[in-house]
């Protein structure tokens, strides 16, 4: 049952992980503007062309 | 009208576009650029149409730099220039100026963050974010679309300043820069700490949780007490953040409160974290029982979350303009020079044109003045200057240009001194919520007292288990439940108006809405349309033909009342011809059509029908004058039914800069003539609405203009109406779009049955607190009954509140999901 102990603290460190990328992630700014992302993704390189049909 | 071109006057554009070899379309098609419809001077190029010389200008730059996307992203995506007047950007090259609107420098390398309000579809998005490819020094451009921002990062020795905001007044976006950018400090705007707060919570909170599995499921007896002191200690560890860092900041309120002698919820919150955490840590180091990390974990994560819901914000809106934001940064000195606004003294003499706004108090020199002081007095006609009298700060000229002489600088203004009234001075109001603090005060002392009594109880009978019971006490009574029940029900609240055309600056507002016993309302622009009017004809009786011949006139001209004439007459047909058309910048139109002339504008006969008030177009034929259309303020359509639909307990009273008017009407709508109160100051508005409150009335005022900044602010809730979200408005706590002006009874109705919803979540989380109470003063409160007491009172909160408020909000009509575009 000892090996518990390392296996847990094995799992904590990979949640500490998890927090770190959340932290960088705010600090990145993803979290300041949760509008535009949303309509930029929808711009492709060449969206020839919707009008011309 | 007010948008942007940095083309040439409307004359030339028109002499433009007929040398062009460009052909003229038939009137009916829509712009490709801006959509608005083609007509006298439409031009037509590559298969498109285009309303004017300047759409077909922005067209052909876009498509010369390879951006032809930006017309296959979105219909019509540009924005009309034909309307305004090219704008004089020297003032950018004042280094004082231009340093003050810059976020960032580095050697060259400068970011700039523009506001352009005319932001409004994923083609603006695409195009702004591209503006690399329309000049080389251009490094990167981001939009912040909720905020209707662009950030740009340049080189100032490829493209300087004034260059960059040409060039995007050029394209159709002009950067809205305002006096208030010179005195802003360039602080980041998102505040980013909630967010950390947040994510450790919820990191420690699931974590803490599964190392307490084995005491959740008794599954201690079987180990040794290795693993529970080892999970005991890390839960030490992982809570550690939450109490130090996540729950920082309700020790800092409670703190802030007790010191200012005011209990607020945070207290009785901060003794429960605190008793919470330090039993806990107590219970671990001495390896007496498992702790209640989980619970204090949990706790802290809730009401973070609470926080956050309630945080929702209308970015793009900003509640606390003065009039630094409505003042243009520059003005024309009389040699043609541009300067910064902050640099004008008195004595300096400056150029108004039409539709400009005058910036300083100062002196008629020369010009025909007709000033427009209905944004800040409330005064609907304009009001006529001779040279040598005074004019203030704050109006608007219609017509020639004017030659004034500076008395005051920008900030000793007539107008400004307003902010000098005490009113603007605190900034105390309805920053917190009445409910809560109440609350918290009585919680607070009947949890203190209880604890207590509990202590002496055990130390009378059984010492070992006192302090047991004591800090039991005050883990289960810590209020999360009950400070779960304002964030989400008025969270919801904020978000249901928001999605309806009601923009609040924040949830206790909604509180102080539900409170309010006296409606106030301004007149002009509130009450009546602000760019609509009803247009009467006095005089002898038109035949068609004369109404042809005027409309056909007025349509040469881009003159608003040109163009409210146009609209009520109808366009005329093709066939009627107008010849040598003049327009007399002040004075009005002259021209010639089937042989007769015609003069229409300010004509001022004689013969006038007795009063001069008012917006007047006077109509003359061949030296006979037949009479004049009358601008009236048209009174919106909602009106009665609003004010008939409020509850009867409701006093309304009408408080206007105006004349009096349509007693008899107002009256009616209004509970008696006394409630009307004409000619009124904006300083006496705010007074009046002191005077109410002194009576014992919680007063709700609706306005519009910045003459109603003070009773707005004075007032319980300062509520604004505006037909366009982008236009200016003046600080308030609510932002209603006029298309939502009939939603008002049901926005105070939601309001106050919301707050009654409070109350009810406030007895559901209090029965969930007897229950604890009573398993916790026996002292045998185990952290398995915590850890599922806690989270289920604040989950039992969080749907009541979820449940209430979409019920609620269905059963008076509103929508909740998005409708905001609409409404922008």
């Amino acid at each position: 049952m000892e090996i518990l102990i390392l296996l847990i603290a094995l799992s904590l460190l990979i949640a500490l992980g998890f927090l770190a990328a959340f932290i960088w992630a705010t600090r990145d700014g993803q979290y300041d503007d949760d509008q535009t992302p949303a309509i930029r993704m929808l711009h492709d390189n060449h969206p020839q062309n919707a009008k011309t049909e | 009208m007010a948008c942007g071109s940095s083309f040439a006057p409307m004359d030339q554009v028109e002499f433009a576009a007929l040398s062009d070899t460009t052909l003229v379309t038939e009137s009916g098609n829509s712009c490709f650029h801006c959509g608005e419809p083609c007509e006298h001077e439409a031009v037509h190029a590559d298969d498109h149409d285009f309303c004017c010389q300047g759409c077909l200008t922005v067209y052909q730059i876009i498509t010369q730099n390879g951006l032809d996307d930006f017309y296959a992203l979105s219909d019509t995506p540009g924005f009309s220039l034909s309307k305004s007047e090219k704008l004089d950007y020297s003032w950018l090259d004042d280094p004082e100026t231009r340093e003050r609107l810059i976020a960032f420098r580095q050697g060259n390398t400068l970011r700039v963050v523009f506001e352009l309000p005319q932001i409004h579809c994923a083609s603006c998005v695409w195009l702004l974010e591209k503006l690399y490819r329309l000049h080389a020094g251009i490094t990167q451009s981001r939009v912040n679309f909720n905020r209707r921002e662009l950030s740009v990062v340049f080189q100032e020795d490829q493209i300087s300043f004034r260059e960059l905001v040409e060039l995007l007044d050029h394209i159709g976006y002009r950067p809205a820069i305002r006096l208030a950018d010179l005195d802003k400090e360039h602080a980041p705007a998102v505040n980013r700490r909630l967010i950390y707060q947040l994510g450790v919570a919820g990191f420690a909170f699931g974590n803490i949780m599964l190392f307490s599995f084995p005491e959740y499921l008794g599954l201690d007896s079987l180990q040794d007490s290795v693993f529970s002191r080892y999970f005991g200690y890390l839960n030490l560890a992982l809570a550690l953040p939450v109490f130090l860092f996540s729950a920082s900041d309700y020790f800092r309120s409670a703190l802030a409160g007790i010191r200012v002698r005011e209990i607020n919820m945070d207290v009785p919150i901060s003794l429960g974290i605190l008793a919470l955490f330090f039993r806990s840590s107590f219970d671990v180091l001495t390896a007496s029982g498992a702790g209640y990390f989980d619970s204090l974990a949990g706790l802290v994560f809730f009401l973070l979350i609470g926080k956050w819901f309630q945080q929702k914000s209308f970015d793009r809106l900003s509640f606390e303009r003065d009039y630094t934001s409505y003042f243009p940064v520059s003005a024309t000195l009389e040699d043609g020079q541009t300067r910064s606004l902050n640099q004008l003294v008195p004595g300096d003499r400056i150029l108004v044109r039409h539709q400009e706004l005058i910036p300083a108090d100062g002196v008629l020199l020369e010009g025909d003045a007709r000033i427009d002081y209905s944004f800040v007095s409330g005064e609907s006609a304009p009001v006529a200057v001779e040279p040598g009298e005074k004019i203030y700060a704050g109006g608007r000229q219609t017509g020639a240009r004017l030659l004034i002489q500076l008395s005051h600088t920008v900030r000793q203004s007539y107008l400004t001194q307003l902010w000098n009234e005490q009113a603007f001075q605190s900034d105390e109001k309805g920053r917190a919520s009445r409910i809560a603090r109440v609350m918290g005060t009585w919680f607070t002392w009947i949890i203190v007292g209880i604890a207590l009594a509990t202590l002496i109880y055990w130390l009378s009978v059984d010492a070992s288990r006192a302090m047991h019971a004591f800090t039991s006490v005050l883990i289960i009574a810590c209020p999360c439940a009950l400070a779960m029940a304002i964030p989400f029900l008025m969270g919801n609240g904020v978000r249901i108006l928001g999605n309806n055309g009601a923009y609040v600056r924040g949830p206790q507002v909604i509180e102080s809405l539900a409170g309010t016993d006296l409606l106030v309302l301004d007149k002009t622009g509130t009450i009546t349309y602000a760019d609509q009017s009803e247009i009467h004809w006095a005089g002898t009786p038109l035949n068609q033909a004369t109404r042809e011949a005027v409309a056909a006139i007025c349509q040469q001209s881009i003159h608003p009342l040109s163009q409210g004439l146009v609209r009520h007459l109808g366009r005329a047909p093709r066939a009627v011809q107008v010849h040598g058309f003049e327009e007399r910048p002040g004075q009005g139109l002259w021209a010639t059509v089937n042989g007769h002339e015609y003069a229409i504008g300010r004509l001022r006969p004689e013969a006038v029908l007795g009063d001069d008030q008012g917006t007047r177009v006077d109509i003359r034929v061949d030296g006979e004058y037949l009479g004049v259309f009358r601008f009236e303020p048209r009174y919106r359509e909602q009106l009665e039914d609003v004010l008939h639909s409020l509850p009867q307990t409701m006093e309304t009273h009408l408080v206007s800069g105006d004349q009096p008017v349509d007693q008899g009407y107002l009256g009616k709508l209004f509970g008696g003539k006394d409630h009307l109160h004409f000619r009124q100051q904006p300083s006496d508005k705010l007074a009046f609405v002191r005077d109410r409150q002194n009576e014992g009335h919680s007063v709700l005022m609706i306005g519009d203009g910045l003459n109603d900044a003070g009773a707005l602010r004075q007032s319980n809730v300062g509520m604004v109406i505006t037909e366009s979200l982008n236009n200016f408005t003046p600080a308030s706590d609510l932002i209603l779009s006029s298309l939502s002006f009939d939603r008002l009874p049901a926005i105070h109705r939601l309001a106050r049955s919301l707050v009654r919803h409070v109350y009810i979540a406030y007895g559901v989380a209090l029965a969930y607190n007897v229950v604890g109470l009573s398993i916790a003063v026996q002292g045998n409160l185990s952290p398995v009954v915590a850890a599922i007491l806690m989270p289920i009172s604040s989950l039992s909160v969080i749907i009541y509140a979820w449940v209430a408020s979409h019920w609620t909000s269905r059963r008076l009509g509103f929508s909740f999901h998005d409708h905001d575009q609409s409404a922008s």
